[in-house]
């Protein structure tokens, strides 16, 4: 699906005049997200604009319109969160991560640091609702190389915060992950969790050869009518509970 | 010690959501100017610690950066002050708490404070004295909780966000309880007298006073404590009754 599709209405205008700057052939645009959640996971469909080969910057990814100073952005780094935190100057500033290392951590600088696509991460809100509706976010950059699988390395307990970088909702089922460890007397399975509104969430686990979920205490499983998938642009973590490598494809 | 009241600025307390994935993280920031109990901006470099209670009270900071309630804990320290236009103010600051530590702790309350570590090299020159190669506190001499509005507790898997006073600057204000030393050893040595004592603090300055009859102990001498505690010093013509005084490094202005 071409970005221009979904690109939101409103902001058309503006979306036109970035294609009139683009000579090489590439879509860019911006991305509406409605959401009424103060922490939102935000996938990262594009890549850099004006430099498609190179990743899109912390900067960039996501707008500053409709965002309140102080706003955050946690991007999650190999067991360290990063940290960015918007100034009343609507810039995205770099933070400083104090964990269980002697060091800190200092997030790379907003215009040097880059998000994969296939990446998520935390966008933290003051201000989700206006007169109790979902303030809307913006997403942006620009079309990208085609990214159709993701490869998820480490050992059993890694965790992973990822998002299709594709304009349209992900299905759980086993066509898309391989390599997944499945739920047993022994093992507990990989996991794959999906934030929702209100703080709760839905836990995805394959047995019996089915991903699946528990819904009102009955378990969903791939095939199942009404069974779920990952909305479109919704980020979600996966955790690996064996060795091998697991694929996504997206 | 009076019982200090945990206050854990967060304002507007995200829905919980789930760090990786069961992280705690706890976002905090000033913009200043933050000052030292004698009114000081605090120096850039200067920590501010992530505290636990289990009951809501934390009971406070000794001056080795241990708790004065052996149940409380100081979770993550960052000395990331910084200096700006507006005096020194913390930066965006995130403390991680790594899961299986925030699985236990995810029954009590977080707080945000302000240490001063400042410390005294031998000609004078004062800096902060911060974390040592393992990150313990070397030496705190006051700290000041950074309040907000709303008391709220932080367990495993939440994103919250501690904020700062109305006035925008973090400040210390309670000094580390200092016990008071204890001659432990009077040792004459020739012409000189070496004083041993216990229960030094790395938040003061000590001295030996002397004169010669026990009310009358006031005549400070040129001694000054080694590593061990030891005072070593010309055995004085006429004092005969010695006494070790301290006084806070850092006072309140």
């Amino acid at each position: 699906m071409k970005l221009r599709s979904i690109v939101s209405v409103g902001v058309m205008a503006l979306a036109a005049a970035a294609f009139a700057d683009y000579t090489d052939g590439k879509v860019c645009g911006w991305m509406r997200v409605d959401s009424d959640l103060a922490v939102t996971v935000v996938g990262v469909p594009w890549v850099d604009v004006g430099n498609p080969a190179t990743n899109v910057k912390v900067a960039d990814l996501v707008k500053t319109d409709n965002l309140t100073a102080g706003d955050k952005l946690y991007v999650y780094d190999n067991g360290t969160w990063l940290f960015y935190q918007l100034s009343s100057g609507g810039e995205w500033v770099a933070g400083t991560t104090a964990n269980s290392s002697v060091t800190p951590v200092e997030a790379g600088t907003p215009e040097t640091a880059r998000l994969a696509r296939g990446q998520a991460l935390y966008l933290e809100r003051q201000n989700p609702t206006e007169g109790g509706v979902a303030k809307p976010f913006y997403v942006y950059g620009a079309e990208g190389t085609a990214l159709t699988t993701k490869t998820l390395s480490g050992a059993a307990g890694t965790k992973f915060l990822v998002a299709s970088p594709k304009a349209e909702a992900f299905q759980v089922t086993t066509s898309k992950i391989s390599g997944a460890t499945a739920k047993s007397r022994s093992a507990s399975g990989d996991q794959i969790i999906v934030p929702l509104t209100g703080g709760a969430s839905r836990t995805y686990t394959l047995a019996s050869g089915k991903w699946g979920y528990v819904s009102g205490g009955v378990r969903v499983k791939e095939g199942d009518a009404g069974y779920l998938p990952i909305a479109l642009g919704t980020g979600f973590w996966y955790i690996k509970s064996g060795a091998a490598d697991v694929t996504i494809t997206w | 010690m009076k019982r200090l009241m945990t206050m854990l600025g967060v304002a507007g307390m995200a829905v919980a959501s789930f760090a990786a994935v069961d992280d705690t993280l706890i976002s905090f920031s000033t913009s200043g100017p933050d000052k030292y109990a004698d009114g000081t901006d605090v120096l850039a470099g200067e920590v501010y610690a992530l505290v636990w209670s289990a009951d809501g009270q934390f009971d406070g900071i000794k001056a080795d950066g241990t708790t004065v309630d052996p149940a409380d804990k100081v979770v993550l320290v960052s000395g990331v002050a910084k200096q700006g236009a507006n005096g020194t103010y913390c930066p965006p600051l995130l403390f991680q708490v790594d899961a299986a530590l925030a699985e236990t702790l995810k029954d009590g309350q977080y707080a945000v404070y302000l240490l001063d570590t400042r410390v005294t090299a031998a000609d004078g020159a004062v800096a902060v004295g911060g974390v040592d190669e393992n990150g313990a506190l070397k030496a705190v001499n006051s700290y000041g909780a950074v309040s907000g509005d709303t008391k709220a507790a932080a367990g495993a898997g939440t994103i919250a966000k501690a904020t700062t006073t109305a006035v925008g600057g973090a400040s210390v204000a309670t000094f580390v309880e200092v016990e008071a030393p204890v001659i432990t050893a009077i040792k004459p040595n020739g012409t000189k007298i070496t004083i041993s004592t216990s229960g030094l603090s790395p938040v003061v300055d000590y001295k030996v006073v002397t004169g010669a009859k026990p009310g009358e102990v006031a005549t400070e001498l040129d001694a000054k404590a080694d590593a061990n505690g030891d005072f070593t010093f010309e055995k004085p013509v006429n004092g005969a009754f010695f006494k070790v005084i301290g006084v806070r490094k850092f006072e309140a202005k």
